[in-house]
């Protein structure tokens, strides 16, 4: 049945308002997809009564709430998120980056961050860490020492909330700040990981909050140190043969015991070169992992979101020619 | 310790009976040699030559006539080797002679007359105390000689010298 001019009228009409509305909210739609999601864990404090510690949480949440594009996710949904998973009722007691990481996957958002507060007399020592749950990098770290009265404290608290989240903290707040109070400002930085990593593998790793590639690293290195020490092994063994073999060839008095002897005394010599050349292998095979190790808490050390640290992978490369052998290392950076 | 490298021996072969250094030092067999033929010591130091029989034959006896600078050189002992040595000792004596700076070593298997020895083995054995620095060469004459069980002279074809470097 043909429509009437009224029903095209209308259709006429809506379609009008469907576009319209759809232009009118397009922008809201396309800013709601750029506010990131965060969750704050509940603070590990030592020292502190249960109410301190879940006031300074409460405040550091509310100033992360007003940075501006961030949606804080509220405890209650926190706990609704992972009932039924694994880390159901870890929430309260998760003070390491992998079960944070793991919380923040479950729970789906893009930030997830856990801090600690331990008082010793009248010091206070604050420790925040921010991790970006897409590729478990720590966005943000940081520790300081607070001297001074518990307001000069919840304004540190609050200043750190902005940091946390990449912002400057507004200039009231800052004004607040009582000059002085805090007394040392431990950063952790990528140079820091980096120097932690080259005095012991794996430290710098630690550093960062990255046990397991912290394990990695030293068992790594364990490894390379005790195939040193097998090949060196080796080495004082063919060296102790050669020495003997040496010494009866230049005692012996007859050419045909001298022979022998000769032989035997090269054939050592044979497994001393060969011995030698293991232990060098076994060296440089450690310098190499040293010097992975230290490229890669670099990489992996605290650092600003943005920073190129999302998309690059190291890949050892081994060398062969002929009998020689030497490594490497591909660094693969994504510039997407 | 990026690039550890342990101590490799290049190899000392220079032990003057092996059949590589005789062919490079010219020695033919049968021949009476020296064992060091080379050595470096200081003033003071003992050195100890022994007198090596080299690749011989049917050996009943040997007269060794061996020349040093007795101004370098002082004579401390003199020795029998294992060489002519069975169940017996050998006969063994030696005289030096300071004008001539000789010293003359006749050594003979003790046992049947038709005993002998053959191969290669330690005639005798000389402990000299050095004087002086400088190079010493204490040196075979050509005049000794082995001799077989009917006392007849058996051909050698080279009589070794020792050089003694002091430092």
């Amino acid at each position: 049945m043909a429509k009437s001019n009224f029903h095209k009228g209308l259709e006429g009409k809506n379609r009008w308002y469907t576009e319209t509305a759809f232009l009118f909210f397009l922008p809201l739609l396309l800013n709601a997809q750029t506010i990131k999601t965060v969750a704050v864990l509940d603070f590990n404090a030592t020292g502190l009564s249960v109410l301190e510690v879940q006031t300074l949480n409460q405040y550091f949440i509310s100033q992360v709430s007003s940075t501006g594009d961030v949606a804080v996710l509220e405890r209650t949904e926190i706990d609704s998120r992972i009932t039924g998973s694994e880390y159901e009722g870890e929430a309260s007691s998760c003070y390491n980056p992998d079960c944070a990481l793991e919380i923040g996957r479950v729970i789906d958002v893009s930030e997830i961050i856990l801090g600690a507060v331990v008082q010793e007399g009248d010091e206070f020592r604050i420790s925040i860490t921010n991790l970006s749950i897409a590729d478990g990098q720590t966005v943000f770290s940081r520790d300081i020492i607070y001297r001074g009265l518990t307001d000069g404290l919840i304004t540190e608290i609050q200043i750190l909330a902005w940091e946390a989240m990449g912002r400057a903290p507004p200039e009231e707040l800052m004004a607040e700040r009582i000059t002085g109070a805090v007394t040392a400002d431990r950063s952790k930085s990528k140079v820091g990981a980096m120097i932690r990593s080259a005095m012991i593998p794996g430290y710098g790793q630690l550093y960062s909050g990255k046990k397991r590639w912290a394990g990695i690293w030293l068992g790594a290195e364990t490894v390379a140190a005790g195939l040193i020490a097998m090949s060196y092994n080796n080495y004082l063994i063919a060296y102790d043969d050669y020495n003997k073999h040496q010494k009866l060839y230049n005692d012996a008095l007859d050419p045909d015991v001298v022979s022998e002897h000769k032989e035997n005394a090269l054939a050592s010599l044979s497994e001393v070169e060969s011995a030698n050349d293991q232990v060098k292998l076994a060296t440089q095979l450690a310098a190499a992992v040293w010097l992975g190790n230290i490229a890669h808490a670099y990489l992996v050390g605290p650092g600003r979101a943005g920073a190129a640290t999302s998309s690059i992978s190291i890949t050892p490369l081994v060398f062969s020619e002929g009998s020689n052998y030497n490594y490497g290392f591909k660094v693969t950076i994504g510039l997407d | 310790m990026v690039f550890l490298s342990c101590e490799v021996p290049t190899g000392d072969f220079e032990n003057p009976l092996d059949w590589e250094n005789l062919y490079k030092k010219g020695v033919e067999v049968p021949a009476l040699v020296f064992v060091p033929d080379e050595v470096t010591v200081s003033v003071g130091d003992s050195v100890e030559l022994r007198i090596i029989a080299l690749e011989v034959n049917n050996v009943r006896g040997v007269s060794v006539t061996v020349k040093y600078d007795t101004t370098r050189l002082e004579l401390k002992s003199v020795k029998a080797g294992d060489f002519l040595r069975g169940g017996n000792d050998p006969l063994f004596v030696y005289e030096k002679n300071s004008q001539s700076m000789t010293l003359d070593i006749h050594t003979v298997c003790l046992g049947p007359d038709s005993l002998s020895y053959s191969g290669t083995g330690s005639v005798a054995k000389i402990v000299f105390s050095v004087l002086a620095e400088g190079l010493s060469t204490v040196t075979i004459a050509g005049k000794s000689e082995c001799v077989d069980p009917s006392d007849e002279p058996i051909q050698l074809e080279t009589f070794g010298s020792a050089y003694i470097n002091v430092e």
